[in-house]
């Protein structure tokens, strides 16, 4: 994997000269995930538009910012949500359905960023997936300890009773 | 390893562009979800700033103290935030100090995240990423905190 250029704007370092001319991206150039350096401010007009066709020229390579493996600040608050919400499934379980969420979405957005920069990261990949896999595990756990802890606050009229939160 | 690289290489080459997938900007659904979460977590805050757990019976009680008379770690987590938010910071950490630490460790979250994008000269050097232990040390400070609110001898750690 070669380590992509710091400018945005420069084209395609060409790992594979022979790859022709692809088809334009259909999306802007992604500026990166969260706590990834930003571009410069004033990118040069014509990094968005690619090439005409036959041009000859390879598009822009739109290289993932901060390609210092640093980017899972993502991927660390997912598991970390995953993970508080595994715990709080088994006692104040609405907690838990929030914590289960975020987990599984921050690990989903940065798996789709770890694919995006490559392999560079191979820990972050890792942190990505245990966010996703546990913010789901977190979900279901507290959506079944919720309904089982309603049934027993209401079968035992607990809900006029103790204050336990 | 490198059979995932390749793959996303062809990835690449085959639909002619990086695998870069749209910004938030380009997902409105995104913000959509976003939103509503927004809207219900004001709206939650909002009937708990109202609505004092400190009267018994106002919520649900926890089934975990009431089977089995032990607090878990987010017991008076409730309490907590409510004395948060009238500004009883004291009273807040006795209920449960995960709560306000809680609040402390997010806005020091987004004030790093936010001087990141907005000092972009900040992070043109080598960063070194976050640590698995980071997560991996809060699940055991917090299951922890669950087990000592409960020693004999610890109960200013417990909700009164």
């Amino acid at each position: 994997m070669s380590q992509p250029p710091d400018q945005p704007s420069q084209p395609y370092p060409g790992e594979d000269g022979t790859q022709g001319n692809p088809p334009p991206s259909p999306y802007p150039p992604f500026d990166g995930p969260v706590g990834a350096t930003p571009p410069p401010p004033t990118p040069p007009p014509g990094a968005e538009t690619p090439p005409p066709p036959g041009a000859g020229t390879p598009p822009p390579y739109y290289a993932p910012q901060g390609g210092t493996p640093s980017q899972n600040t993502k991927a660390v608050i997912g598991l970390v949500c995953g993970i508080l919400g595994i715990i709080m499934a088994f006692c104040c379980s609405i907690l838990g359905v929030p914590l289960g969420v975020a987990g599984a979405v921050l690990g989903h957005l940065a798996k789709q960023e770890g694919a995006v920069a490559g392999g560079s990261q191979a820990n972050s990949a890792g942190i990505a997936q245990g966010a996703f896999i546990t913010g789901i595990v977190a979900l279901g756990l507290s959506l079944v300890m919720v309904v089982l802890g309603l049934v027993l606050n209401v079968g035992m009229g607990l809900w006029s009773g103790s204050s336990g939160f | 390893m490198e059979r995932k690289q390749r793959l996303l290489r062809t990835q690449r080459d085959r639909h002619g562009h990086r695998h870069d997938h749209p910004p938030a900007a380009r997902r409105p659904w995104a913000w959509a979800a976003a939103g509503g979460a927004a809207a219900l977590g004001a709206g939650a805050a909002a009937y708990l700033f109202n609505n004092s757990p400190h009267v018994p019976g106002t919520y649900p009680a926890c089934f975990l103290l009431t089977l089995t008379g032990f607090y878990c770690p987010a017991c008076g987590g409730t309490r907590a935030a409510y004395d948060l938010m009238h500004g009883d910071v004291a009273g807040s950490f006795a209920m449960n100090p995960l709560v306000p630490l809680a609040v402390i460790a997010t806005a020091l979250l987004l004030a790093r995240i936010a001087y990141r994008r907005l000092r972009p000269s900040s992070n043109s050097g080598q960063r070194k990423p976050l640590s698995m232990w980071w997560p991996i040390g809060i699940g055991i400070a917090v299951l922890v905190f669950g087990v000592l609110r409960n020693v004999p001898g610890l109960e200013w750690l417990a909700p009164a």
